[in-house]
């Protein structure tokens, strides 16, 4: 097989396992509505269980980032596809509720695929076109959790339990292909130079630079945003929008919950499927030397794409403001459109990131990717909280944007700002006081 | 730098993610013109139909 071969390949499987693990990271909430009938749960108990999706993102996220720089991306591949499928399974056969709680509170660990996939993708692709390799990866991959949403019930109907077991059989297949055709990088030298920066040191000073700490809050507001909007809209439009769609005829239980899950997956849809293309513009900005915005920095190698991020963010806190406009007129054609619009602003967001990410922490990206991806689903949980305690359910989105986004694009303006080149060892303490034997910016970084 | 530009563009995998890219927006787009005829027509899923 070409060198080039090889590249697509190792892409493909990326967003396979990824693809595999985003749909059953979200398994259990599609089947929500069996779940809740079996057991008698009440809507709190049932909030409880879909929000326990992103309890161990965070942690377990940033554990898997620094094990995929460690151990390679196939072998950590393929050890989170094995427990999750094999907890997938034990989950079709639990005898009580607590028993499905814990076991898919370990199958919705299978979110931190996400990090491997990055680091893999990371490790094969050069920096003109990591953009569209990651957005390609990352695009294809979270669409699992919309094309779950619309084809298990169809396939499954109130079967979760069938469900469950297939799934985990076919991540158990996945797991034993990625052990055996995954291939760590494109050079045993890459490959090496990533294994020894993934000490605790190299992670401690990671992560406390001011460019990842900006970088994770940017992507707080687009996939944070995107995640837990994968949670709440269906909830959101079955409440606000209920005469309009008893007016439509849809009445029943069921119909309502087909047609709210239905508008909701166009959020889904179009913040998973245009997020390469994203990815695709960061690509175009770069070879342009496109600089719109004067108060970042323009001459930085790597400075285009960062003014690409900065457009996203921009992007998304404007449509956020119009689709609390949208919902307060009560037009559900117009509030769709808006809705996916907002998709398309996240999409932007979150496949303009790791165009940057992986590049500016290149020596460390799975350490990097394991912070930002999964600090970023905090906002997951946050931000539904904030949307269900305002009295008027559609002014939640421009309360979020106006105290969380713009203050988080204010901080991304000043670690970004002008100068020669990016700092990216700007941060708490520097690298001679943690211990490095390097920094993270190399003569070569950016190029 | 540049020779790796040129590499990898003319080896093909580029242009072909690019449609790839292409394809998976389409779908975006039905998916979301699906939901808009749900919501005009009241057609498209359980109930409905006025």
């Amino acid at each position: 097989m070409t060198q080039n071969g090889t590249k697509v390949g190792q892409l493909v499987l990326a967003a396979s396992g990824f693809l595999m693990s985003f749909a059953m990271w979200f398994a259990t909430a599609a089947f929500s509505v069996a779940i809740m009938k079996e057991y008698g749960l009440e809507k709190a108990q049932l909030a409880i269980l879909a929000s326990s999706a992103m309890w161990l993102q965070p942690f377990f996220r940033q554990l898997t980032g620094v094990l995929a720089d460690r151990f390679g991306a196939p072998r950590t591949a393929a050890i989170a596809l094995l427990y999750t499928g094999l907890f997938s399974i034990l989950s079709a056969f639990s005898r009580n509720y607590t028993e499905l709680f814990i076991t898919r509170l370990v199958v919705a660990t299978a979110g931190i695929f996400f990090v491997i996939g990055i680091q893999h993708v990371t490790q094969w692709f050069e920096k003109n076109e990591i953009g569209l390799a990651q957005g390609i990866y990352a695009g294809t991959g979270n669409v699992g959790a919309g094309l779950g949403a619309l084809l298990l019930p169809r396939l499954y109907g109130l079967d979760y339990r069938s469900a469950f077991l297939h799934m985990g059989i076919l991540a158990l297949a996945l797991a034993v292909i990625y052990w055996r055709f995954g291939v760590a990088g494109i050079t045993a030298e890459r490959v090496a130079q990533t294994r020894t920066s993934a000490t605790a040191r190299d992670t401690v000073y990671v992560i406390t630079r001011f460019a990842a700490i900006a970088l994770m809050f940017q992507y707080a507001m687009t996939f944070g945003l995107e995640v837990g909007m994968n949670a709440w809209l269906p909830g959101y439009y079955r409440l606000a929008f209920q005469p309009q769609f008893e007016a439509l005829g849809y009445k029943s239980l069921e119909a309502l919950a087909i047609v709210a899950g239905s508008l909701a997956a166009v959020q889904s849809f179009n913040a998973s499927l245009w997020r390469p293309f994203s990815g695709f513009i960061s690509d175009l900005f770069l070879r342009n030397r496109w600089t719109p915005w004067p108060f970042l920095n323009r001459t930085d190698p790597i400075a285009p794409r960062l003014h690409w991020v900065f457009t996203s963010m921009l992007a998304v806190t404007i449509m956020m403001l119009v689709f609390t406009w949208a919902g307060l007129t009560g037009n559900l054609p117009f509030s769709i459109i808006a809705l996916a619009f907002l998709g398309f602003a996240t999409a932007f967001g979150t496949g303009s990131n790791f165009g940057v990410t992986p590049v500016l922490f290149r020596k460390n990206p799975g350490i990097a990717t394991g912070f930002i991806g999964g600090m970023a689903t905090i906002g997951g949980v946050i931000y539904p909280l904030i949307y269900g305690s305002v009295p008027n359910l559609h002014t939640g989105y421009a309360l979020v944007a106006a105290v969380i986004f713009i203050p988080f694009m204010l901080i991304f303006a000043l670690a970004f700002r002008p100068g020669k080149r990016i700092e990216v060892d700007s941060g708490l303490g520097s690298w001679q006081a943690i211990g490095l034997s390097s920094p993270l910016a190399e003569p070569s970084q950016g190029d | 730098m540049n020779q790796a530009t040129e590499s990898s563009h003319n080896s093909g995998w580029y242009r072909y993610g690019i449609i790839f890219i292409a394809i998976e927006a389409g779908i975006a787009i039905l998916q979301t013109i699906f939901a808009l005829y749900m919501v005009l027509s009241g057609a498209g899923g359980i109930g409905g139909g006025h």
